[in-house]
């Protein structure tokens, strides 16, 4: 698979050849040792004959507004190829993305409707997304049955003092290549919680830039997915005083193949950054294979951060001790694996809405 | 109920339980006292079924079964219960959930239905209370930063709900400040009856006094090497493991 | 609160002249013209005597060097090197005809390793450990041959190796790290001047410690250590070596590889204090300290332990690395490494697990400051069919000022169910409540930085051979003076 891309599109000529040059120096479908794809195989055809699964959504659908059809603006799409801002080469996916697909803007402050549903696999635009408020939002983005071979943006711009809830839904796909960028002003909090499952082929980037007193939250979950399920993230820490929390948990089995890759910057300036991450696998069989790469970068030296990584197997003696109060070893797993990924769960606020992914997650689980 | 003809146990080729003979009949409480490196918990996991062990040699018969050819899980479901040493701590299980779900297990495995929500909740509430456990505790994690005297009354509201037909009970006095070991003794002491047997695997002649023994016994080196009544435990206190080894 | 105004003050008063290793010795010395080609090759083969396999080995080498292009994937920031604006060897004149005793070395060298502290004379032997001294291209002189050879214990120059015992070079050399690894494997292949080759005969633990002391003392030379150990089956060594270098202005090369090979129930530990010039605060000068270290566990229950402690050079790239393919084999890596001023370090381990219950454990702890970059980079790799593998990676990171970075890159990869893999890392400044309590106690402000340091870095000093575990922990404070208000 080689990406094909009008770079016509663009009117300026300083900008076309700074797409130019990205496509070239980045571009993981020429070049398979690109540090920040390296687990991805995007060059690839991973082909499985599994059957993926219909999901329910018409509970979720009761309790929430589907904004899919809500007037939209287009963004300038010069002036967005222009704005990386990120201490990391732009990446790949977004400016193909940028290139591909036109975006569209959706400003969650004209909404008054506290849960908002999304299916982007029903879009053919990237998504930028504003939101100034403080109202409690808790935004769904739902994407399955999706065959996208092309790279999809989902930009959040997270103004100052405001903040916002995310749940994406990766589910079902054949191939999924989304790119998430999430801008936090001043005094701003985004929590972000990734469910991906029963997925053949599929790489998330999640790009956020903190600014002064920021929050940002990201849950991955990972589990019964076949193929490659990669993700990377890039969290740069600009200012002082604000803090990440970055969790991601796998379940590896029958040949799957699980990535996580993922950097903490943090500028010299940013004192008192408070930077967490945490990648755990489980890995249930010797044909499948959990592939970690936890990074830190730091120039401040007033900072608390810190990572960790396991891979391992289900604990023997946990399963020993259900057995020996009368568990079978099938229920131990089950409930084990449960526990495994209940932190993921827990960390959405919103009852309903956790109830929600629960009832998902467990129809998920085998 | 319990009957053990010359074991010999063996892990990663080195020899800990070297023709082992105990016999524990219906109702019976057996004490077996022994120093580090006995063979006690080795016994205790070799009863429960924890693999690793190799039997090198003998029989155990359990309620007219072979009890080596069940698994960990059926030996649980057929009555027999392990209080551990070392309470296992399982992250991300309530322990409310835990115990219900070994209850319906065992209830599924006598082909029973399940217990309902209410009738469960009620049984869980009168057991914890009788061993002075605050429900909102049954409400975290397994274990999870539970102190060591309440990992030792979670263990005994386990084997209290489970009831089980034969109990043993791995150093349970190890780690418990003087309430607790009699709280837990309590409850151990309202579990006796002509049905139930338990082995009370001890270093100490201490937890002795709370649960008395009908039976005595003291291992080392893998074997039972002397048997006697109550009475043995208090000559044990006074000469200590050497000497009684020695005139054995 | 971060670095203070005093603290950077202090970071600049640390001269240029803090190196206490920075003398050069005046000796006439005998060098081929600058460059490097067939030519210079042949010529370093020809000085050393070498047979014409070796010379073929070297110059296939060169071809293999040519081919390949500067690995990149270390976070430094390495300027173009002239390959062709360096000398490739080195040789007092004095030391042409090598000595036959110590007593034949012009005392001129003698009083340099002295002023190093590395006694070389028999007589002061009293620590127990025999030494190998490289100065520049050669070996100077090894000690306690006769004790060593007695046991059949060979500890010699490469270079004596190379002719006293072409079975095993030839067997071994270029095993652990094929030539066509990467370029600095390629160039040190080529044109390698001297190191130790050590081999322990099956049964025999070493009885005392086996060191190397590198010293780069001409001008715009390259020294290129090349040293060879092999631990027969069920045979112990400890080896330790050190370097320094004068101070120049010029940037001098140190590409390095080093191969151990340890058969059934061997244990080799191998021990680094590594102290070249730095450069100075501005940056100019400094050693590029390029070194390929790896270790192949080959036999069943063997076990590989590296231990460093990097405080010199201006760009260190360095990831001593163990195989693990017998069964039930160990690898460890104990590293400190501490950056100041303008220094650049990119170092970690590579474990690859093939065997079965193999395991592997990681201790990294980094200190940066003044202007440095520090990175750790590891990688640790679980095949399929390395069943009960255990890894534990622990990497910490301190941060002193906020004009440094501290960077961790860690790589896991995981391909076998029944192993465990667990990574854990921090990254945190010196502890302002640790260092008042220090003074408030009476410590002044560096010795408080050194103790609390030197308790940072206490699981991987506690590694080092005793002898050398105090002259590290010096080190180690030097390193930092002045850093901390």
């Amino acid at each position: 698979m080689e990406l094909s891309l009008n770079l016509d599109k663009i009117q300026s000529d300083n900008v076309s050849k700074y797409a130019k040059t990205i496509l070239d120096k980045q571009n993981p479908y020429k070049n398979f040792k690109i540090e920040n794809y390296k687990y991805a195989q995007l060059h690839r055809d991973i082909k499985s004959e599994i059957l993926q699964r219909d999901i329910d959504i018409s509970e979720l659908l009761k309790v929430s507004k589907n904004i899919s059809t809500f007037s939209s603006n287009t963004v300038d799409l010069a002036s967005n190829l222009n704005q990386w801002k990120y201490k990391n080469d732009d990446s790949f996916f977004r400016v193909s993305s940028l290139l591909k697909r036109d975006t569209s803007s959706i400003n969650l402050d004209l909404i008054d409707y506290k849960n908002l549903f999304l299916d982007i696999s029903q879009i053919n635009n990237n998504i930028h997304f504003l939101k100034s408020s403080k109202n409690e939002i808790n935004l769904i983005i739902m994407n399955t049955k999706s065959k996208d071979e092309y790279p999809k943006s989902i930009f959040f711009d997270i103004s100052n003092n405001s903040n916002l809830n995310v749940i994406h839904f990766n589910i079902s796909n054949f191939k999924s290549l989304l790119y998430f960028e999430s801008n936090l002003q001043d005094n701003s909090h985004l929590n972000f919680v990734s469910f991906q499952s029963d997925n053949i082929h599929t790489r998330n980037e999640f790009y956020a830039s903190l600014n002064l007193d920021c929050n940002f939250d990201l849950f991955g979950l990972n589990i019964n997915n076949y193929g490659v399920n990669d993700n990377y993230s890039f969290i740069q820490h600009l200012k002082p005083s604000s803090s990440s929390r970055e969790i991601f948990k796998s379940i590896v089995e029958k040949g799957a193949i699980t990535n996580f890759q993922g950097k903490i910057y943090v500028d010299s300036i940013a004192q008192k950054t408070d930077g967490y991450q945490m990648s755990r696998s489980l890995l249930l069989d010797d044909i499948s294979k959990a592939n970690n790469k936890p990074e830190l970068e730091i120039y401040a030296d007033d900072v608390k951060c810190s990572h960790g990584s396991t891979v391992s197997k289900l604990d023997e003696d946990q399963i020993y001790y259900f057995k020996s109060r009368g568990i079978d070893s099938e229920m131990a797993k089950k409930i084990l694996k449960k526990a495994f990924i209940a932190e993921i769960i827990e960390s959405i606020k919103d009852d309903n809405l956790r109830d929600y992914s629960n009832k998902i997650i467990e129809s998920l689980l085998t | 109920m319990l009957e053990i003809k010359n074991l010999h146990v063996s892990i990663e080729e080195k020899k800990i339980i070297k023709g082992l003979n105990l016999s524990i009949n219906k109702g019976e409480v057996h004490a077996l006292m022994g120093p580090n490196g006995s063979g006690k918990s080795t016994l205790s996991y070799v009863l429960s079924g924890k693999d690793k062990y190799e039997i090198n040699d003998g029989t155990i018969e359990y309620n007219e079964k072979n009890l080596l050819e069940l698994d960990v899980d059926d030996r649980a479901n057929e009555g027999l219960f392990l209080a551990f040493q070392y309470p296992m701590e399982i992250p991300g299980v309530q322990t409310s959930f835990f115990l219900k779900t070994a209850i319906n297990s065992k209830r599924k495995y006598l082909g029973q239905s399940e217990m309902d929500a209410l009738e469960f909740a009620k049984l869980m509430k009168s057991k914890a209370e009788e061993l002075n456990i605050n429900t909102e505790m049954l409400k975290r994690d397994l274990n999870v930063n539970y102190s060591g005297g309440e990992k030792k009354k979670q263990e005994i509201l386990q084997m209290s709900m489970l009831s089980p037909k034969m109990a043993i009970l791995d150093e349970t006095d190890s780690g418990l400040d003087i309430d607790a070991l009699r709280i837990v003794s309590e409850g151990v002491n309202k579990l006796r009856s002509k049905e139930k047997s338990f082995l009370v695997i001890t270093h100490y002649q201490r937890l002795l006094n709370y649960i008395k023994p009908d039976f005595v016994h003291i291992i080392a080196d893998g074997r039972i090497v002397k048997s006697g009544d109550y009475s043995l435990a208090l000559e044990l206190e006074e000469k200590g493991y050497e000497e009684i080894s020695k005139s054995a | 609160m971060a670095a203070t105004e005093q603290t950077i003050k202090q970071i600049n008063t640390l001269g240029d002249t803090d190196y206490k290793y920075g003398f050069s010795t005046e000796l006439d010395e005998i060098r081929p013209p600058k460059g490097l080609n067939e030519d210079i090759i042949k010529f370093i083969s020809t000085q050393k005597d070498e047979p014409e396999w070796m010379l073929d080995w070297r110059l296939n080498a060169f071809k293999v060097f040519n081919k390949l292009p500067k690995p990149e994937w270390a976070k430094l920031n390495i300027p173009e090197i002239d390959y062709q604006d360096c000398y490739y060897y080195s040789i007092p004149k004095s030391l042409k005809d090598k000595p036959k005793s110590l007593d034949e070395i012009d005392p001129e060298i003698i009083k340099t390793y002295e002023k190093l502290g590395i006694p070389l004379k028999e007589q002061k032997m009293l620590s127990g450990i025999a030494v190998d001294a490289v100065f520049d291209s050669v070996s100077v002189a090894t000690t306690y041959k006769k004790q060593l050879s007695d046991l059949g214990i060979v500890f010699c120059s490469i270079s004596e190796a190379v002719k006293t015992h072409p079975d095993l070079v030839k067997k071994y050399l270029g095993s652990v790290i094929p030539v066509s690894d990467h370029s600095f494997a390629a160039l040190n292949s080529a044109v390698f001047t001297d190191g130790s080759f050590i081999y322990i005969p099956k049964g025999v633990r070493c009885p005392v410690e086996l060191s190397t002391y590198f010293r780069i003392n001409a001008m715009n030379t390259g020294q290129f250590e090349r040293t060879l150990i092999i631990a027969d089956k069920d045979s112990y060594v400890s080896y330790l070596e050190g370097c320094t270098a004068p101070m120049r202005d010029e940037n001098q090369l140190h590409a390095a590889n080093v191969e151990l090979v340890a058969l059934d129930n061997a244990e080799i530990k191998y021990s680094t204090v590594q102290n070249w010039y730095p450069g100075d605060k501005e940056g100019k000068g400094g050693i590029y300290n390029f070194v390929t270290k790896r270790g192949a566990c080959r036999g069943k229950n063997s076990k590989i332990s590296w231990t460093q402690v990097e405080t010199g050079s201006a760009i260190t790239w360095k990831y001593p690395s163990c195989i693990l393919q017998g069964d039930n084999s160990k690898g460890e890596f104990y590293s400190v490494a501490i950056t100041n001023n303008m220094q650049q370090a990119d170092t970690g381990t590579k474990m690859i697990h093939i065997g079965k219950n193999t395991s592997s454990k990681i201790i990294s702890k980094g200190i940066s400051a003044g202007k440095a970059n520090n990175t750790y980079r590891g990688l640790v790799n679980i095949l399929s069919k390395a069943k009960n593998a255990r890894n534990f990676t622990q990497c910490d990171s301190l941060l002193i000022g906020n004009k440094c970075g501290a960077h961790t890159v860690p790589y896991i990869e995981s391909s076998n169910s029944d192993s465990m893999v667990e990574h854990e890392a921090t990254t945190s400044k010196i502890n302002e409540d640790q260092l008042f309590y220090c003074q408030q106690r009476g410590l002044n402000s560096e010795d408080a930085v050194g103790l609390i340091v030197n308790g940072f870095c206490k699981e991987v000093l506690q590694h080092l051979p005793m002898e050398f575990a105090v002259e590290a922990q010096k080190l180690v404070a030097i390193s930092l003076e002045g850093s901390v208000g």
